[in-house]
This record gives structure tokens, sequence and C-alpha cells, in this order.
């Protein structure tokens, strides 16, 4: 079989391994809408000007550009980290690694996989938020939003390879995550429609992919930038992550338990 | 490929001279026991020594694995097998002597060489939301050229059970999954840890019988277990690990040279015996019997039969045997004082 057959077969395992775990599927799939209900009820009329782009936006429109980046990052990186994490811990890679597949495809199959949940999460989140806080559509900018969330997913993915070297306990892996994962969101300005974030702390979002994220997906989702939207600086940003931590990750890639050595 | 069971010849045992006949224990482990064969070995393992902290998990091993053979690592818990058996399947790094497996020394393993090799770990551990059709699917997809995958289902015995998910078989079934795991991608050598240990009587017949399946389709088998029953009814050849170390090797009829160890023949004493009238071998009493230790069968024997003609005595409850595999085993295991 060749590489690309055995990656797609790989992200078909991938995903019937989500969608068959229904509480797995509901924080992955139901949290962000849930969060995009309680932000926009909670500043629905509210107005707030974004640094760095043109005129007012309604915070619903923010929000909603913001929770589809968290709910990519929930289902490619923290979701992703979890599953391989625990896989590893009780020996599902080890049993997997007697197998002759090679790393790339294997990981490979979960960035599709994840990249295939992420597209659906995100239009998910989008329709939502156009239906019930109308927000428009993107329009001219509606390539911009789905490169977007096409590299952020990816990135986010690549990065879980090697952040799952850090952590050594099946139980360490879900708070190590979520702890990450929630410190980019505050440091990112996720939760903070226009707040104007102390410079030391744009500094430090900016080492890694969710602010990037979050700036190319609210220009992407926001009606007063003319033109195609997009941010190719972030972008950029986003596309390094995504071959570093792809490259990083299957070269630091660990199928055996930790301890087992 | 027919293979029979090799037995050991005397010349195929290096004693040093003077020793004592009997167990052949090796010390130094840089030599295996040499066995006649004209088989390439498969596995060949020389000085293997692991550590975790101070403890020798693995204390100077070496051993060899020929062609179409099955081969038992026997011991008790705690021995040391999982810990060998890992190295020589590429998962544990070892911290001395050379192991090769397929030619290949494990921890410099390839893609292809894994190819070439099915195996079972100690527990079995897989995605439990895959059926067992997708599962086993799956691996035969990674084999350059694999086995049917139904007929390796069926060969598991598992054909009623292709659309149930991993997660809701029973343990011996998970087993068995594991096993048709390891055999769909047609492999030469198959390792299998502990196969039946948590089986039921029943399952572990059936896993033995696929087991010997195995040896009908020419693979090479390692196993390991800690029930010299199993062992026996499977291995061509068996070797004791205890303490990290091998305490006997040989077929299940030569091992710990049980075929020559000194014979026990016991028999209700009749009243008023006198022991002297006995001369064969080392006589005591255990409860009612009397029992003869004897290396010279067959003069101990006569002398009784001789000595109970005369007397008109009927050796109530007469017994003769050498130390069964098991003995062999326990003694190795946990020698009493």
């Amino acid at each position: 079989m060749n590489t690309i057959a055995l990656v797609s077969r790989e992200a078909g395992y991938a995903r019937r391994v989500l969608i068959r775990d229904p509480q797995n599927l509901f924080f992955t799939a139901g949290l962000p809408l849930l969060y995009l209900l309680i932000f926009a009820t909670i500043f629905g009329d509210e107005t707030a000007e974004i640094a760095g782009q043109p005129g007012e936006v309604d915070v619903a429109t923010y929000m909603t550009a913001s929770v589809i980046v968290i709910g990519v990052v929930s289902a490619a990186f923290q979701n992703l980290t979890v599953n391989l994490v625990q896989d590893r811990e009780i020996g599902v890679l080890k049993r997997l690694r007697s197998a002759p597949v090679p790393t790339s495809v294997f990981l490979g199959g979960h960035v599709v996989n994840a990249l295939v949940a992420s597209a659906l999460l995100a239009a998910g989140v989008a329709l939502l938020g156009m239906a019930v806080y109308g927000v428009p559509f993107p329009d001219q900018r509606t390539a911009a939003a789905v490169v977007s969330v096409a590299l952020g997913a990816v990135a986010c993915a690549s990065a879980a390879f090697p952040f799952t070297r850090l952590v050594r306990k099946g139980t360490a892996a879900s708070p190590m995550a979520v702890a990450a994962t929630l410190t980019l969101f505050f440091l990112s300005g996720n939760f903070f429609a226009g707040a104007d974030m102390p410079r030391a702390m744009n500094l430090v979002a900016d080492l890694f992919p969710v602010r990037h994220f979050l700036i190319a997906m609210t220009t992407a989702f926001n009606p007063n930038v003319a033109g195609a939207g997009f941010e190719w600086g972030h972008l950029g940003v986003l596309a390094l992550w995504a071959v570093g931590g792809a490259v990083a990750g299957t070269r630091l890639f660990r199928w055996t338990p930790t301890g087992d050595h | 490929m027919v293979h029979l069971p090799r037995l050991r010849s005397d010349a195929d045992v290096a004693t040093p001279e003077g020793a004592p006949a009997g167990p052949t224990i090796d010390l130094t482990a840089e030599e295996p026991v040499m066995w006649s064969s004209q088989d390439a070995a498969v596995i060949e393992v020389r000085g293997l020594v692991k550590h975790y902290g101070d403890h020798a998990a693995v204390g100077g091993v070496a051993l060899d694995v020929f062609e179409g053979e099955v081969f038992a690592l026997l011991g008790p818990n705690g021995a040391g097998k999982t810990t060998m058996l890992e190295m020589l399947e590429g998962y544990r790094r070892r911290d001395r002597g050379s192991v090769s497996v397929l030619g290949v020394d494990p921890e410099q393993a390839t893609l292809a060489w894994r190819s070439r090799i099915g195996l079972v770990l100690q527990t079995s551990k897989m995605p439990a939301e895959l059926t067992v059709l997708e599962l086993v699917d799956r691996y035969a997809g990674y084999y350059p050229d694999p086995r049917d995958v139904d007929e390796t289902i069926e060969l598991v015995g598992l054909s009623e059970k292709g659309d149930t998910r991993a997660g809701r078989l029973s343990g011996g079934q998970q087993r068995r999954l594991d096993v048709a795991l390891a055999l769909v991608g047609d492999p030469e050598l198959v390792f299998l840890d502990e196969p039946t240990t948590g089986f039921d009587p029943a399952a572990r017949r059936a896993a033995w019988s696929m087991i010997d399946n195995l040896r009908g389709l020419g693979k090479t088998v390692v196993l390991t277990t800690h029930y010299m029953e199993e062992a026996e009814a499977l291995a061509d050849r068996i070797a004791i690990l205890v303490k990290g170390r091998i305490a006997a090797e040989g077929t299940p009829l030569t091992i710990g040279g049980r075929e020559t160890a000194p014979a026990r023949i016991r028999f209700v004493a009749p009243p008023g015996f006198d022991p002297g009238a006995l001369s064969g071998g080392e006589i005591g009493q255990e409860d009612d019997y009397l029992v003869i230790t004897s290396e010279d069968v067959t003069t101990a024997v006569g002398e009784l039969v001789d000595w109970a003609r005369m007397e008109g005595c009927d050796l109530a409850g007469l017994e003769i045997r050498r130390p069964s595999s098991e003995d062999v085993y326990l003694e190795l295991a946990e020698p009493s004082s």
C-alpha cells in the first residue's frame, strides 16, 4: 500500500475512534458550541475595536472567530495530546509499534483526522454564529478563513506530537494540555475582544501558534477588512509550527510507556 | 517442514572433565548449550545482561533458537522472562551482550525487520472502539505480504465476532484477537508473552491447539510461560529462567537431566521389614512408605523384585518414578533447603 493510502486509512481509524466515543465527541465538538453560546450571550450587544484592524466589530463576531480557534485547538491539540499519551501509557501504541508502521504514517493519519474534525467544527461554530447572532458571512475573505482553519489545525496537531514527550503519565495529559492551552487563550486574548494586552504578554503569546491563529481568524471574520483578508505573516508562523512540530514530533515520538527502556 | 524435537546427545554437551553429570548450568553464559542442528539459528543471544537500578533482571543469558522450533522460556514471576523477550523484540535496550534476531540487532530494528516478526505482548492493549475486522485489516495493511484477513480471524476462532468492538470482547477473546494481529503479517518468527495467563482450562486448550497450528505453518515460536505443563505441551525445547539466568535447558524429556536423574522407588513397608535386605540405593521412610532413591534403577528394581519374591511380599503401592519436568522446575524455581 502506498503512503497516501496508508495515511488516509490511519485517518479513518482515528476518526472512528473519535466518533465512537460519545464522551470524547461531546467534549471535542460540544464544548466550543457551548462556549460560543455563553460568550455571545454575555457580550452579544457590544462592539469592540480590534488592535491593528479597521473599524469596530460586534463582539459576537469576534467571539465566533475566537471560539473557532478554541475549538480547533481543543480538537487538534488537546484531544490529540490526551489520546496519544493515554494510548502510549497503557500500551496501545507499543502494541501498534510491533507492526511495520512508519511513525510519519501514523502521525500523518492523526494530522488528517485533526484537519477534518477541525473543518467540521469550524463550520459548525460559524453557522451557529451566523444563525443566532447575525455574524456576517466572510464573503471575499472565505478563502482566508478556510486557509486559517486548515493551517491552524495542522499547526496544533503537529505541536501536539513533541508536546506528548513532555507528559509522562496518562493522568497528567489532560491537565497539562488544558493548562497550556488555557494559558495561551488568556495570553492571546481569546476571551477579551478588543482588550489592550500588555506588550510582554503579546511577546510571549507570539511564540506560540494560538495568537497568530486568532489574528488570522478575526481578520477573516471582520467585515471592515477590505480585500481577501489573508494575514500572511501570521499564517507563515502557523506554517512554521506545522513543519517544525511535524519534524520534531516524528523524531521525538515515543511509542512505549514512560519507564519502559 | 516437519521438525522433531532435538534430543541431546552426549557429544553435544561440553561437560568439563570431572564435572558431575546432570543438569548443565551455564554460569558464564558466554556460550549456550550446543545442539546438533543443521538449521541456522533464528535467534542468537550471548552474555545478555539487563539491570534495573541495582537489580539484575537478566544476569547473563546465552541461547539459540532454531528455525521452525517452538521454544519456551519458563520461569516464575519476576524471573526476567518479559524483560528478556522485550530485548529480543526491540522494545528494551540491553546493558551488555549481543542479540541477533533474524540476523539483525533488535536495537537497530527497521520496518523491514518488524514485518518478519509477529508478537503478542504480556497484556493485550488495542483501541477499544475499533472492531475485530477493522483491527486485523489495519494491521494487515502495514505488511508487505499479509495473510488473508478473514482467514486469520477464523484461525483464532473469532469469525462470529468480526463486527464486535475490541472493548466488548472477553479477556480470552482479546487475547485471541491479539494473536490474530501477530499472525496477519505472515511473520517468520512469533513471540508470545504468556499467551494463556488468565485463561480458563478450556480456553487454554484452545490456545494450545492454536499454537500447535503455528508449528504446522512452519513458524518459529518463542513463548514465555510460568506453567511447566504448558511448556511441555507446546515446546520442542524449554529454558528455565530463574532470577535472570538460565537454570536448565532441554527438551521436555531431558530438561534438568531428568531422564538420568536418580529414580524414587517406593512401596508400602511390610511389617518387620529389614532395610539391610536391599542395597540398590539409599533407603528412607516416608509415612508408611519405604523409599529407595537410586541412580542404578535396573539393579535396584531387580534386587527389590528378588527380595519380594523370596519374602512373598506383594509390594503394595509400588511406584517407580524419575523426577517429572514439574519436579525439575519447582526444584530450580524454589530450591528446597
